[in-house]
């Protein structure tokens, strides 16, 4: 299966009826109010599902907790917004480092990183995800660090 | 009047509608010394960066 990004394919659909004005359209998150989450396989190009996703659990990684994107950025949105640029489109950074506690009590597989309306550890909706491809042992005592501005880079073009 | 038009270019490549695509860069640290024990980056970051490379040479 071919790793995928961008949007949920739920948040396509969801996109979609907003840009038309149908009903079900996207409530637009509070700013700033957007959490890093962790996963330990693939959404995939297929089905870029998050239903499919099985998200860290604080019952093996006694640490995993979302990590805030904060209020900073642009519009206070906890990312950097650049303006759109021809032939690039408009690319968005995170504006600050994320980093999760170093994972305790079982070792983890990170496979997938998405970025969801709800603090958690559970639940919410996922609105941007990435996968890794090829998911990556992280072992117990070990952080995941998104660096400020070069962690996720997504573009809307 | 006709017009002949000759060595039409080939047209540049028209976008339409809006996509989305992203990429990871991620460092995985051991806690306990800092250092770095893993890296990775996903096709779609080396991707994006290399397009705005080649647009920044372009332009």
């Amino acid at each position: 299966m071919a790793a995928g990004s961008g949007l949920p394919a739920a948040i396509d659909l969801t996109i979609t009826r907003t840009l038309v004005g149908a009903t079900s359209g996207y409530t637009a998150p509070t700013a700033g109010a957007m959490w890093c989450s962790l996963y330990t396989n693939n959404f995939t190009a297929a089905s870029k599902s998050p239903a499919t996703g099985v998200e860290w659990l604080t019952s093996s990684d006694t640490a995993y907790a979302r990590q805030s994107l904060g209020t900073s950025g642009t519009n206070t949105s906890g990312w950097t917004i650049n303006a759109y640029a021809s032939g690039t489109g408009v690319v968005f950074t995170n504006f600050a480092t994320l980093t999760q506690p170093a994972v305790a009590g079982t070792a983890q597989t990170l496979g997938a990183v998405g970025f969801t309306d709800t603090v958690g550890p559970t639940g919410g909706n996922v609105d941007l995800f990435v996968d890794l491809g090829t998911p990556q042992a992280v072992a117990v005592g070990v952080q995941v660090v998104l660096s400020a501005t070069t962690g996720v880079s997504f573009t809307t073009y | 009047m006709s017009v002949e038009i000759v060595n039409e270019p080939t047209p540049p490549p028209r976008p339409s509608g809006a996509r989305f695509r992203g990429g990871c860069h991620i460092e995985f640290v051991e806690e306990a010394t800092g250092k770095v024990v893993n890296e990775v980056i996903t096709p779609d970051y080396i991707y994006q960066n290399e397009r705005q490379t080649r647009d920044e040479r372009k332009y």
